[in-house]
């Protein structure tokens, strides 16, 4: 007899995804409120020209939060266009992406992986913060890395785009 | 917008991750529990278990990280949960799948936004190795 047994899993499953969603939802609820307070704006404004030590500009501010935030594939309405923006060089698109494939979607992704056979609220913010620290001290790090390395060599391929 | 618009944006956003997580833990683990039956889980263990033990994690982690590198972290998690792993493996996968992931998808955006994605698709693998391989040695046990 097969149903039982996969109904069973199918069960589990299910309150599986129950016990993330009981967090992740009023998490994304409270982001969603706090994000357009005056005090985030600022935030943003402080950001921009604070972004220069990792080879960004003001606008990248933009696309780097949504990255940030949202994550790769749900910022992508916001990413993609970065592209086609006359005040974003190629060369700050790639710092763009390299800070953000260290470090994005740092409220959910670290969150999923916080909740899995985590006991208690205390060793799930923990457990975000480990993770989430170790990301975005590899972006940042990174980030000055290429801008150090980058600006060492003037000239090198300055506007170059493509796969490699 | 007011704060019940935006309230509802959120719980629009953790509906559609929650949708997306059901449409995939139930399958997942419906999939790898008659798996396991089968006993594919263990030849597969078998098969990853010198590459996991280099991040001192058992063989059958390899299928988290499989889901996590090629789909995404939902489908991940999902079979993360359906593995009964110990907190500190969990952080090191953790660290190592929130480094690479969904590669495909978002190597296409990164490449639509004007990056040279393939550059840092090798950067994100060679990282979340070396991460691993650093984490496993603070978070878990030798003998574990």
């Amino acid at each position: 007899m097969i149903a039982a047994p996969a109904f069973a899993s199918a069960f589990s499953g299910a309150l599986f995804c129950l016990k993330i969603a009981a967090v992740l939802v009023p998490a994304l609820v409270l982001y969603e409120i706090l994000a357009p307070l005056p005090l985030f704006a600022r935030w943003g404004a402080w950001l921009g020209p604070r972004l220069a030590p990792l080879g960004m500009s003001s606008p990248c501010a933009l696309p780097l939060a949504a990255g940030l935030f949202l994550g790769i594939a749900y910022g992508a309405g916001i990413i993609i266009p970065m592209g086609e923006r006359r005040d974003i060089g190629t060369d700050e698109i790639q710092s763009v992406g390299l800070f953000l494939v260290n470090c994005h979607a740092v409220l959910e992704d670290t969150l999923l992986f916080s909740l899995v056979g985590s006991r208690g609220p205390v060793q799930v913010l923990e457990r975000m913060a480990v993770l989430a620290g170790v990301r975005l001290a590899l972006a940042i790090g990174v980030a000055r890395a290429r801008f150090l390395r980058v600006r060492r060599r003037p000239g090198t391929r300055p506007g170059s785009r493509g796969l490699w | 917008m007011t704060i019940g618009d935006r309230a509802r944006r959120g719980l629009v956003r953790g509906g559609h991750a929650c949708f997306v997580l059901l449409r995939v833990t139930v399958p997942t683990f419906v999939a790898i529990d008659f798996l396991r039956r089968l006993g594919a889980i263990a030849a597969i263990g078998g098969l990853c278990a010198p590459a996991m033990a280099l991040f001192r994690l058992p063989g059958e982690a390899a299928i988290p990280v499989l889901l996590g590198l090629l789909l995404n972290l939902y489908t991940a998690t999902a079979a993360l949960g359906s593995l009964g792993l110990s907190g500190g493996q969990v952080t090191v996968l953790g660290l190592m799948l929130g480094l690479a992931h969904s590669l495909p998808v978002e190597t296409v955006v990164l490449h639509e936004a004007g990056a040279r994605a393939l550059r840092l698709l090798a950067y994100r693998v060679v990282m979340a190795v070396l991460v691993g391989l650093v984490a496993s040695r603070l978070a878990i046990g030798a003998h574990s």
